[in-house]
């Protein structure tokens, strides 16, 4: 049943700013890369068909603004997210050090289902760059204490490993959305609001 | 019972009064006769109620019936249509003259006014009338300004003689005896709703209820329906048919038709230009509707009835108003009825006085509509808008609707300090109180709390970036996160605890308050996340000590903990050493990882210190942390590769200490191979330590460190024995491109001389002589020679050999030997040439830049300073031929 309906996936990329979030969107979307930088106000997004396990799904990826005083959108903007993409730089150990507090951030204002099981991917930018600073080991270690989120080495510039990595994030984005539908089951068979509308309906319109 | 009107009964006139128009407080009225009688309507003092006291009467009019009158009375104008021609008449002249006859709206049987005043650019305040005329089957348009009307060129042909009419913004609405259609001003195009009844015959009412909707009415109905934003083309192809007409208007964008009882919405609805929003039901077909908001009014049998739109009540009837047929609003809250002999006036009942019942009711939003409508400074009606709002949200609250009542609550920007104390709960002091929520309420109503809450810290985190970043305004700021983030963690703990780990670690609870709740609930796992973005890094540890131990704790064992220290960095290093005794001690492999994990707040630990810790507390560990500081971080202080040394040393030669014979092998290799391969301890220091009468190897490899050759091969030769130990020491020194020292002349001079070599001093000269050592091993010094001949200086080794060697012996050394010398001397004999080619070379040179001369008189002038060369100045020439002063070459 599930597998027929067209899939939107909704994914929001948070990180610092200038750590590439815009960036790495622009090179999985539109195949291209900027070395200027500019700041993002508020949030975009961008759209894309992926192909996940012989389905087409489209992917909502919103870009947000990494500068606080850029952020504009509510709390209704991060519900109904299927996966959260947190970025950092691996030339900058604090961007790497924020990465906790943007992920409990987030947990607090989507407030999802389960939040020990939400779909992270964690994203170590611009390593093509030659001063790195925060060593892929350490990364690693950081994801597998937090519930093993899977972690991935990117270059938006160059783009290495960009596009599995958002293989990855449609995958589990998707796992996490079944596994919503499976517990919505219950309520969607039931249907009594829809019953009752359409009663009324008929009443208003044959007791004339 | 609500009361939003009163009836004052105002006239028993003689006259039949055919039609009614009112302005300001003034009443018109218009009768079957012809006459036109104006009354003004006034609070007698004595009796409080309301009287006409009659202004004019204008007996002769007209001579047939005044079938239609408006005001226009920003321009003083009054607009009759009687004996079927709409005329224009003069209100300030007393017999209310005639300004202009429509001369083309004769057959005229209906109009209908849209008047709007508007302040131009310059200021002028002006009126802007829309006028209708229903001529036979034809619409007229008029467009007035100050008095003045023009005709469009555009009529509308119609079907059949309209019954009402009402002018919106748009669309013109026109209730025909079987049909409502919308006319689009500007497109010219008709669209047909439905009529006014499906079953009998009705006349149509319309009330205009915003400049966009209309209150039609259909059977026992008014539908309120609304211009859509899309095309009007599209009009006709979605509306669909419905069945008979009352139309009054409603407000600018709707109007109400009348339909039967139980109407409900149109079909197919939802893709329409013209949208029905609402149906208002009427015990019986009304005979006209008036909308005065937020109060929609019908007109029935003998009675009105008040009810309202959003949300659908019913408030008021007024009975035994005999035979009324006409409603007009004056204004608002005041509304004139009439009978064909009498006139009643509704008059609304004073705001606050409507407001205390309906509060009492919980009719909140008509209050609150209400509100808005009054006549109070803009502050004062905020004020008591909000009081309102609050009052509705805290029923809201009591009556379940938790997800509603916050929502108020964020509209209110309520203080969150009140929202919290709804939930007694949540109360640290609460016990046992009244009210209490249970259950599944309880739920609704946390998990309502904590999206309120979510909201609020969402809001307040990005206000405060923008807004001025005072001081006060940031720790008021920071209070109100402190109370959202405690709340919202007593929420997590009763609804998910699993969002109390994330919302912890972002470190904006109470302490003490959020101390005391996770104790509470046992959360002790949690309580380490509080205790540490707090830095109670103490508080800390001791629980996770005491947990430790607790066979069904979730903070069992020594992982959590050890995880803490790692992360605790270097100004707590105290901390770290206090805490991690009991961990070193029952579990030192796992222990030592506190010092030696890959972490950056580890790797950052002061390394002397910890080094010093463990020598004093836990020693065995101080091997391991050593090699891990030296292998895998590569730390290059003596300090620590000293300590390595010390430690292996110490542990060979501890009496004391178990080891196995492997053991022991092991190690000793591992001293070794550091003692060669480091180059960052100190030797002189080490060896000091150094037993002697044991370890000669490592002694022997600290020597070479020394650069004292002569003593270190001493001791693999004698001592060891190990001849070949030695000769590949020298291979070693030789290839560290130390060629200017003669091992192996050293080497061979020890061999050949066992007994004469004096190295060997101090307490060594006592320790034991390998036996092969005492007897002078020529056959070997000769074997090095002869493969080494390249690298030992032939004067030397010869000074070094005893007389009885024989030649023969030494021919193959001394042929290579001599073979170098002369390679050397040939070597040199080129180059000596070659030198002295270049030398040659440049003395020519020489003479070619000597012979060249310039003349110098008194025409030559300096290029720089443009000056001439005086007797005494010197000059410089450059190789392009031009000369300057001296010191302009210095300039440059």
């Amino acid at each position: 049943m599930s597998s027929r309906k067209k899939v939107l996936l909704k994914v929001i990329i948070l990180g610092d700013s200038g750590v590439g979030k815009t960036s790495l969107m622009n090179q999985f979307v539109n195949k291209k890369f900027s070395n200027q930088y500019k700041a993002t106000i508020g949030a975009d997004f961008l759209t894309k068909e992926v192909i996940v396990d012989d389905r087409i799904v489209t992917m909502q990826i919103w870009d947000t603004a990494g500068q606080e005083r850029f952020q504009s959108l509510g709390v209704a903007f991060y519900r109904g997210a299927d996966c959260c993409v947190l970025v950092f730089d691996v030339t900058a150990p604090n961007t790497f050090k924020s990465l906790e507090s943007w992920r409990d951030e987030f947990l607090i204002q989507a407030s999802p289902r389960d939040p020990d099981h939400f779909p992270f991917v964690i994203l170590g930018n611009k390593v093509d760059l030659d001063n790195r600073a925060v060593s892929a080991k350490r990364a690693q270690q950081w994801c597998q204490s937090k519930n093993d989120i899977p972690y991935f080495e990117t270059s938006a510039k160059e783009a290495v490993n960009v596009e599995l990595a958002f293989q990855t994030i449609a995958r589990n984005a998707l796992a996490q959305e079944t596994e919503a539908e499976l517990y919505n089951e219950f309520p969607d068979q039931i249907k009594l609001n829809a019953n009752d509308n359409n009663r009324n309906r008929d009443g208003d319109n044959c007791a004339c | 019972m609500h009361e939003a009107y009163e009836v004052t009964h105002l006239l028993n006139a003689s006259v039949q009064i055919e039609t009614i128009a009112a302005y300001d407080g003034n009443l018109l009225l218009g009768t079957r006769q012809g006459h036109l009688l104006m009354y003004s309507l006034l609070m007698n003092k004595d009796t409080q109620k309301y009287e006409l006291k009659m202004i004019r009467y204008c007996k002769n009019f007209s001579k047939k019936p005044i079938q239609q009158i408006e005001v226009i009375a920003e321009d003083k104008l009054l607009l009759c249509l009687t004996d079927n021609v709409l005329s224009s008449y003069d209100m300030n002249g007393l017999n209310f003259p005639l300004v202009k006859t429509f001369s083309d709206t004769k057959g005229a049987s209906l109009f209908a006014l849209d008047n709007k005043s508007a302040t131009s650019m310059t200021g002028e305040s002006n009126t802007i009338v829309h006028l209708c005329v229903a001529v036979r089957r034809k619409l007229q348009l008029y467009y007035g300004k100050n008095g003045e009307f023009k005709k469009h060129i555009f009529d509308f042909t119609i079907p059949d003689v309209p019954k009402v009419m009402a002018l919106g913004q748009q669309y013109l609405c026109v209730g025909f005896k079987g049909e409502y259609t919308f006319f689009d001003l500007s497109s010219h195009n008709s669209t047909d709703l439905f009529p006014p009844s499906s079953s009998k015959s009705l006349d149509p009412t319309i009330a205009k209820y915003s400049e966009t909707s209309f209150l039609l009415g259909r059977d026992n109905t008014s539908v309120l329906v609304e211009e859509a934003k899309k095309k009007s083309s599209e009009i006709k192809k979605t509306m669909k048919r419905i069945d008979d007409p009352t139309i009054s208007k409603y407000s600018e964008s709707s109007f109400l038709l009348g339909r039967d009882n139980t109407s409900g919405e149109v079909e197919d609805a939802k893709q329409e230009t013209v949208e029905i929003k609402k149906t208002i039901k009427w015990t019986d077909a009304p005979l006209a509707v008036v909308w005065d908001e937020p109060f929609i009014l019908g007109l029935l049998q003998d009675t009105v009835v008040v009810q309202t739109v959003e949300p659908p009540l019913f408030i008021q009837t007024f009975v035994e108003l005999n035979k009324a047929r006409l409603m007009y609003r004056c204004k608002r809250g005041l509304i004139f009825v009439s009978s064909v002999g009498q006139v009643w006036c509704l008059t609304s009942v004073d705001i606050t006085k409507q407001r205390k019942q309906l509060l009492k009711d919980k009719h909140f939003q008509i209050a609150i509509d209400l509100m808005k409508l009054s006549d109070s400074s803009p502050e004062e009606k905020k004020q008591t808008i909000d009081s309102i709002q609050m009052l509705h949200a805290l029923d809201l609250f009591d009556s379940k609707q938790y997800s509603q009542s916050m929502k108020e609550f964020i509209k209110l920007k309520t203080d969150p300090a009140e929202v919290i104390k709804l939930i007694p709960e949540l109360d640290n002091k609460f016990e046992g109180k009244e009210n209490v929520l249970k259950g599944k309420d309880l739920e609704n109503a946390l998990n309502a709390l904590i999206e309120y809450l979510v909201e609020l810290r969402f809001q307040i985190g990005t206000n405060t970036e923008g807004s001025s970043k005072s001081e006060s305004n940031q720790r008021n700021v920071a209070q109100q996160l402190e109370l959202i983030d405690t709340t919202l963690l007593k929420c997590y703990l009763q609804t998910n605890d699993a969002f109390v780990a994330p919302l912890l670690r972002l470190n904006n609870c109470r302490l003490e308050e959020a101390e005391k709740t996770l104790h509470q609930h046992g959360k002790h796992s949690e309580l380490i996340i509080l205790y540490q973005t707090k830095g109670q890094h103490t508080k800390a540890l001791q629980l996770l000590r005491e947990q430790a131990s607790q066979p069904d704790s979730s903070l069992k064992g020594y992982h959590r903990t050890k995880n803490y220290l790692q992360h605790l960095g270097a100004e707590h290093l105290n901390l770290i050493f206090k805490f991690s005794d009991w961990i070193l001690k029952e579990h030192p492999e796992e222990g030592l990882k506190i010092f030696t994990e890959d972490i950056v707040e580890v790797e950052n630990l002061p390394r002397p210190k910890v080094l010093d810790f463990l020598l004093r507390e836990h020693d065995t560990l101080v091997i391991p942390y050593l090699e891990h500081v030296i292998h895998t971080w590569n730390d290059t202080h003596d300090l620590f590769h000293d300590a390595l040394i010390n430690m292996y040393r110490e542990k060979i030669t501890d009496k004391k200490a178990n080891c196995t014979e492997e053991e022991l092998q092991h190690i000793k290799s591992k001293l070794v191979a550091f003692l060669e391969k480091s180059s960052h301890y100190t030797p002189e220091r080490v060896i000091l330590h150094f037993p002697n009468d044991t370890l000669f190897e490592e002694r022997a490899v600290i020597l070479g460190k020394l650069g004292r050759h002569e003593q270190a091969l001493a001791i693999y030769v004698q001592i060891l024995g190990d001849v070949d130990r030695a000769i590949r020491y020298c291979d070693n020194v030789w290839t560290r491109n130390d060629k200017t020292v003669d091992v192996y002349v050293t080497l061979m001079r020890i061999l050949v001389n066992p007994e004469q070599n004096n190295s060997l001093t101090g307490p060594l000269a006592t320790v034991p002589r390998h036996p092969k050592a005492s007897t002078p091993d020529l056959e070997t010094a000769l074997s090095i020679l002869e493969k080494h001949a390249d690298k030992i200086s032939p004067i030397k080794a010869l000074s070094v050999l005893p007389d009885s060697v024989p030649l023969a012996r030494l021919s193959s050394f001394l042929e290579s030997a001599l073979q170098t010398q002369l390679t050397m001397k040939r070597r040199t004999q080129v180059l000596k040439g070659l030198l002295y080619a270049e030398h040659t070379q440049v003395q020519e040179m020489k003479q070619f830049h000597e012979s060249k001369s310039i003349v110098i008189n008194d025409y030559n002038v300096c290029p720089v300073c443009k000056k001439r060369f005086g007797n005494q100045s010197a000059f410089v020439r450059y190789p392009s031929g031009d000369i300057v002063h001296y010191s302009c070459k210095l300039d440059k």
